[in-house]
Parts: structure tokens; sequence; C-alpha cells
């Protein structure tokens, strides 16, 4: 297999991936197949490099550069593909501070984008990929990007990360899914990715107006309800999941307020799939739920 | 004892009517809150005026229903308390 | 030459760069933490508007980052201020969080990692007091890195507060004691100066540049030395006319060094002299001659600061001809090199590990490196077992 080395545009950013691991390469070309290339003498805004390290063959070693220099420490190499999209995503929560960024997967339908704040393991991931299986358009799977003073949201599609038993939840979910390589005993246990960019408009770069936060999780124990919740406490609770809410300050504040207010908060508490997409669908629009106010 | 503000210029709000909760914004330290709306209506009144106990209750009663006036005037103190401990509210002894 | 330093040097230049020199002059500085202080050379410069939005994106992240940290720094260095006033005593503030505070043109853009203040050595118990009052905790640490801080280092464990976060790091001199020049730390406080916040106070404008260039010149860990290196830069240009306006006829209108604070600015070496006899006269006094002498050589060489040749002369240390055959690709090909993009200048890791070596050597005698360098060189390989995720 022939080293990979090409300039992907991914959403507003666009980045150049080289890497001679094979695995890495493999599962580069099943995922990213699809994505527009940007032009090779074009403003690269990540410059990723994953080559391996080490020398003893049992062990070989995967090492992440960004801007010309190691930026983690070595992962095995069975692990490499899982660290080289956590490092694309490090890329966007560290270093770009253009948008509010909240942690949180973005679908959309006709009726406008949904953002799923949650903490890892409540099931955004699981959702957000079956709802892209089910018609839905996957704006991201990990950051909301939203343009200070906007209702928008800025689409960063890309592959979808599925941890441990969401992995055969989706692969029995749909047939249509397709994954890149396993990476095995990750801190997170064992993590694939599946391809995101399933809808037509998937790479189109035009804002989406946000009709709602939800804010999922996943239960067994309880009965499943989609439900209106208090606007403060969203509020908090999604700038408690921002990458860089307090980082902006008072910048940071006026932008969630504004996207707050324009905004239905829900939360969604389900254990079957096919419901919690149902209920999303169905959502009531914003009009019926009360006004807010401001007052400073 | 009387009261004024911590911060150097008014914190800023998110206050919907139909909530009993409240986002508060300290420019100084930075730090967001969610506080109880008549914690944020309490604070957004402090201003910078210097404000006694019997002030303070006076206008959150004429903010709130008369029903909880009981409970405002035993729950002033502790909220500029807890106020202050979250740097918001100076205390004048 | 690296594009950074052509961007640094002559802002205009950017102007004329292709989207792939945009790309590595982004990477290059973000590399070396000077993306924010980039932006603030080109908005001067009135180059930042013409660039185009995907490139001044990442300056603007940079800058909000920076702002963010100097926001929360002035909190912090607030903190500091009313947690030691009980025990009598100001923060002193060194390097970074001092050229902030202090509104220096080095402050501008200019990123942290942690705040360094100074304090009389005998005066550390009773500061340690007051900052764990205040709910600074010192951190986890076994008996041999204890130790090796109490006994050996210029500064005791770095202390971090509780609920905040934030790290302090208390030095009682700009050396570790082990080291070879003998620096009287007492003398560092004779002509502290003000800051922008009252009761926090700064090293005066010569000894600022003698510990930056201390500081830079007998580490071991190169990462920040272009940084480090521009911050002297800066700092040399804005003492060099600041100590002129005060004292010069061009003072004319302001009547003298008491206006605006000015005074603060001259407050050392006396009346009469410029800043540059100033600077060499208190390197000497305070045995830290040599580091000095680098810090203006390669300054000058890299950002044309303008050292007087009277200056640089008088502070050659001996045999600095032949030593400078070694220093040269050193700190050329080493330290102020940058790795982007990918084709790093051949030797520089070399130059980095003998740099690494040199740093131990100036900073400890040998019986006492040994036991160390092993001892880091173990943790290491513990530690790197551990941290291999990056989410």
């Amino acid at each position: 297999m022939r080293p990979y080395n090409e300039n992907l545009a991914i959403g507003p950013y666009t980045y150049r991936i080289r890497t001679t691991l094979r695995n890495v390469a493999a599962g580069l070309q099943a995922l990213y197949r699809d994505f527009p290339r940007a032009d090779a003498s074009a403003f690269v805004d990540f410059d990723i490099a994953l080559r391996s390290h080490g020398i003893l063959p049992w062990r070989k070693l995967s090492r992440f550069g960004f801007d010309g220099r190691d930026q983690f420490g070595p992962v095995p190499v069975h692990q490499a593909y899982a660290s080289l999209e956590w490092g694309m995503n490090w890329c966007v929560s560290v270093h770009c501070n253009e948008y509010l960024k909240l942690h949180a997967a973005v679908v959309a339908s006709d009726a406008g984008a949904i953002i799923m704040p949650g903490v890892p393991g409540a099931g955004k991931s699981t959702l957000c990929a079956a709802l892209g299986l089910s018609g839905w358009r996957i704006l991201s799977d990990e950051h909301a990007l939203i343009p200070p003073g906007s209702r928008q949201v800025v689409p960063l599609c890309r592959p979808v990360s599925l941890k441990n038993e969401s992995i055969d939840v989706i692969r029995s979910f749909s047939r249509d899914a397709v994954f890149g390589p396993p990476s095995l005993d990750t801190h997170k246990g064992t993590v694939q990715h599946m391809k995101g960019d399933l809808h037509p408009e998937s790479h189109a770069t035009d804002p989406v107006p946000v009709r709602a936060l939800v804010f999922p999780r996943f239960s067994r124990d309880e009965p499943q309800r989609l439900r209106a919740r208090p606007r403060t406490v969203s509020f908090v609770l999604a700038a408690y999941h921002s990458f860089n809410y307090s980082l902006l300050g008072e910048d940071g504040f006026h932008a969630m307020r504004h996207l707050v207010e324009a905004a239905p908060c829900f939360d969604l508490v389900y254990h079957d799939l096919e419901w919690a997409m149902g209920a999303l669908e169905r959502m009531p629009a914003g009009e019926a739920l009360p006004q807010s106010a401001e007052m400073s | 004892m009387h009261f004024s503000l911590a911060t150097s210029r008014t914190p800023l709000f998110y206050f919907d009517p139909n909530e009993e909760t409240s986002v508060c914004f300290n420019p100084d330290s930075g730090d967001t809150h969610l506080l109880s709306t008549l914690a944020a209506v309490a604070l957004s009144e402090l201003g910078d005026e210097t404000l006694s106990v019997a002030d303070l209750t006076q206008i959150l009663k004429s903010r709130f229903d008369a029903a909880s006036a009981g409970e405002i005037e035993t729950y002033a103190p502790t909220l500029m308390e807890e106020l202050s401990n979250l740097g918001l509210v100076k205390i004048h002894e | 030459m690296t594009t950074l330093i052509d961007a640094l040097n002559d802002p205009q230049s950017v102007m004329h760069l292709r989207p792939l020199q945009l790309s590595a002059l982004m990477s290059q500085a973000r590399q070396a933490g000077l993306l924010a202080a980039l932006r603030v050379h080109l908005d001067r410069a009135g180059v930042l508007a013409p660039l185009p939005a995907d490139v001044t994106r990442h300056l603007d992240s940079a800058s909000l980052a920076q702002t963010k940290q100097a926001r929360d720094l002035r909190f912090e260095v607030r903190c500091l201020r009313d947690a030691l006033a009980p025990a009598g005593l100001s923060p002193i503030l060194l390097k970074g969080a001092a050229y902030i505070i202090g509104e220096l043109p080095a402050g501008d853009g200019r990123i942290i990692s942690d705040i360094d203040l100074l304090t009389p050595h005998a005066a550390i118990p009773a500061a340690e007091s007051a900052l764990i009052a205040a709910g600074w905790i010192t951190g986890p640490l076994d008996d041999y890195d204890e130790q090796y801080y109490r006994r050996w280092m210029h500064e005791i464990p770095p202390m971090a507060h509780k609920s905040r976060g934030s790290v302090v790091d208390l030095h009682h001199t700009i050396l570790p004691p082990t080291a070879a020049p003998h620096v009287d730390a007492g003398r560092l406080f004779e002509s502290l100066k003000s800051t922008s916040l009252e009761g926090v106070l700064a090293l005066g404008n010569c000894d600022q540049v003698i510990h930056s260039a201390t500081h830079l010149f007998h580490e071991s860990e190169f990462h920040h030395a272009l940084r480090d290196l521009w911050d002297l830069n800066q700092l040399l240009r804005d003492f060099e006319t600041s100590v002129v306006s005060a004292h010069g006829a061009v003072a004319g209108a302001e009547g003298g060094a008491s206006v605006n604070g000015a005074a603060d600015r001259v407050d050392q070496g006396g009346a009469g002299g410029d800043f540059w006899s100033m600077l060499e006269e208190r390197a000497c006094a305070l045995d830290l001659g040599t580091p000095t002498y680098l810090a203006l050589r390669y300054a000058s060489r890299l950002f044309g600061t303008p050292v007087p040749a009277d200056t640089l002369n008088a502070l050659r240390p001996p045999l600095a001809r032949a030593r400078s055959l070694l220093w040269d690709p050193l700190f050329l090909r080493g330290a102020f090199s940058l790795d982007y993009p990918g084709d790093r200048p051949r030797g520089r890791a070399f130059a980095l590990w003998l740099l690494y070596l040199r740093g131990h050597v100036l900073r400890m005698p040998l019986r006492l490196l040994v036991p160390h360098l092993v001892r880091k060189a173990v943790r290491r390989g513990a530690v790197g077992k551990g941290s291999e995720n990056v989410a």
C-alpha cells in the first residue's frame, strides 16, 4: 500500500494528513474517500503526520506529529487510527476559537440542526450514527461550532467514534455502515469509527440554523422520554460541556445566551434507538415554548 | 450589616421568567454561576449601592410573592453570605 | 533563517508569502509559542487586515486564548497579593507575568505557563505558609523531589491553588545555589519597580534583562528558547528608549522623570549613564556577564537588536572566539531553530541533547548531576508508559 498523503477539506478546515502506517492509511481510504480534496498549493490549517516509532518488531508504535513536532506520547500501532481521529479533534478543540465550541454531536434534518451535548457514555455518538444511517445529515460527532452572535452551527462532518457495545449496536442497526480499523484496549476500550458523510449535503459548508438543544442520556432502567428542560440549567450545562466557553469570557456568555434564547432545550432519556429517532422527528418546534428574557 | 457588589462591574445575567434559576457571569473572575432567581435579582439590585438587610428584604418582597415574604426575611442574610463566598458580594459589618 | 524570524523582523514580508508559506509560518509560530505575539506585531505593522481570513483566524484564536490567560493572570496576581499581605510581603513578579502585569511591550501577546515569584530567602517560610493559608497546596512529591528542590534549587516545589488550579513557583534567587556564578540575591531587591497593579512589584529593568538571559542560557530544555530570545529583544528595545526619554534632552515637555510613572523606569544605576552601560555594570556586579553576553549576541544576530559594540565587547567572556565555535552551532541549529517544516536542520536533535547536558552542568556540580540525570531518565521511562493517549 502506498503512503497516504492528502489535503482533505473538512468543514471549515484543511487538514494535511500523511502516514506510512498501513492500517491508518487503509482506515483513511475507507472513511475519507468521499471527502473533497483541497488544492495541494492551498493554505493548510493542520499538518498531521503519523509515523512508526521504535525498532522492536513486536512492539510497533505510532507517533502523532503536529506542526512537525511529536505531539503526544507514542501509542501501540493497533491504536494508531483512533489516535489519529482524536488528534484531529484535538486540533480543533485546542487551537480554534473563532467559534463557541460545544462538546456535542450535531445532526440536521430539513427542520434544522439539533445539538446534542453530552458526557462520554451518554449515547450521543450512537444516536448520531443511527440518525446518520436513517437519512439525517451528520454535522459533527464531536464539535458544535457556533459563530458568536449567531443561531447557527457550522458543519464539521467527520467519522463517528463508536465505543465497545455501541459498535455492535450500530452493526446490527444497519448493514450499510462502513467501518474503519478497530483500535483495541484504548483508555476508552475498543474504539471503531464509522463513515459519517452519508448524506448528499454532507460536505456543504454553509452554516445550518439551530432548531434545538437535546441532552441525551442512555438508560435501560428509566422510562423513555423527551421533555423540555429549563434553559438556564441547559445554558450552564452546555457551557460546562464547552471547549472554550470560559476562554471566550464575556463574548462566550453572550454567544451562549444568544443560542439558548433561540433554541428550545430538551432532556432525552432512551434505550431504544428507533424510539429516540421517532421522538426527535416529532419534536415540537420552538414556538410552543416559553419566551426568554434577558437582563444585564 | 450592609452589602455591596464585590465585582468591578455589574455581573451579566440571563433570566427566563418561567424558570426558578438564572445564569450569572462574573466579569472579574470569568466564572459563570447558576443562581436562584431570587439571588440573581438581589444581585442585580445591589448595583453600586450599599444596602442593608432591611433594604434588600424590602426590594425582594416587592419583586416576589407576598406569600414568600417571611422566607425572604430569614433567607436574605444567608443568601448574601453565599454570594460573598462566590466573590460576588462584599459584606460590610 | 526561518519564515517566523523573517516575519518578526520584517512584518511586511508576510504580504508576499504564498499560501503554503503562510501555513509554515502559522505552524512555526504555534510551535514557538509566538502565535499571539506575532498577531500583535503584524497588527502594529498594519499587515494583519490584508491577510486571508483562513490565516488570521489562527492568529485571532491564539490571541483570544492569550487574552483570557492575561485576564486570569491579573485575577490570580491580585489573589496572590492579598494572600501575601498578612505576612507583610508584596509579590515580585518574574518573566512573563512581570511583562504582562508591568504592561511592557514584551507582555503583548505573551503566553505563560505558570506564575514565577521572587521572595527573599529568609521570607520563604512566611510566604509559603501565607499561600497555604489562602488555598495553595504543594502537589504530591516524593522525598527525592522534595529534597532536590529544597536543597539544590533556586525555587521551592511548585504550588497549585486547590480550586483554581493556577500554579505558582516561589524563587528565592535567579539561579540554583549550586550553579557556578554566585549571585548575591539580596542585590535583586535593591531596584524593584512598580507594575500596573498596586502592591505588585517587578525587578528593575536591567535585572529583568539579566534574569531572562540567565534563565534562557542556563536552561536544559529549549522548547521556548526562540520566544525567550524574542522577549529579550523586546525588553532591550523598550528599555533602551525609555531610559533615553527620561534622561536625555527628548524628555523636554514631560518635565523630567517623575511624570506618568516614568520614575519607575529609571530607578536603577543612579543618575547619568545610559541603559547599556547600566546593564553592563549590573551584569558584572551580579556575576552574570556570560549569559547576558550570549543574550545580546543572539538577540542582535537573529532580531537585529541594536546592541552597541562597546557593550558586547565589555561583556565578552574569556575565550569567547573559541567558545563561539561551539555556541553558534548549538544555539543557532539547536535552541533557536524550529522543527517545521518537516526537514529539521541537520543535527538539531544532537545539538539539543548537548544543550540539555550543558544546562545541567551549568546548574549543578557534576557530583550531584549524575544521580539526578539517572533518576530523571528512570522516571521519564515510568511516566511514558502511562501516558499514551491523547483524547
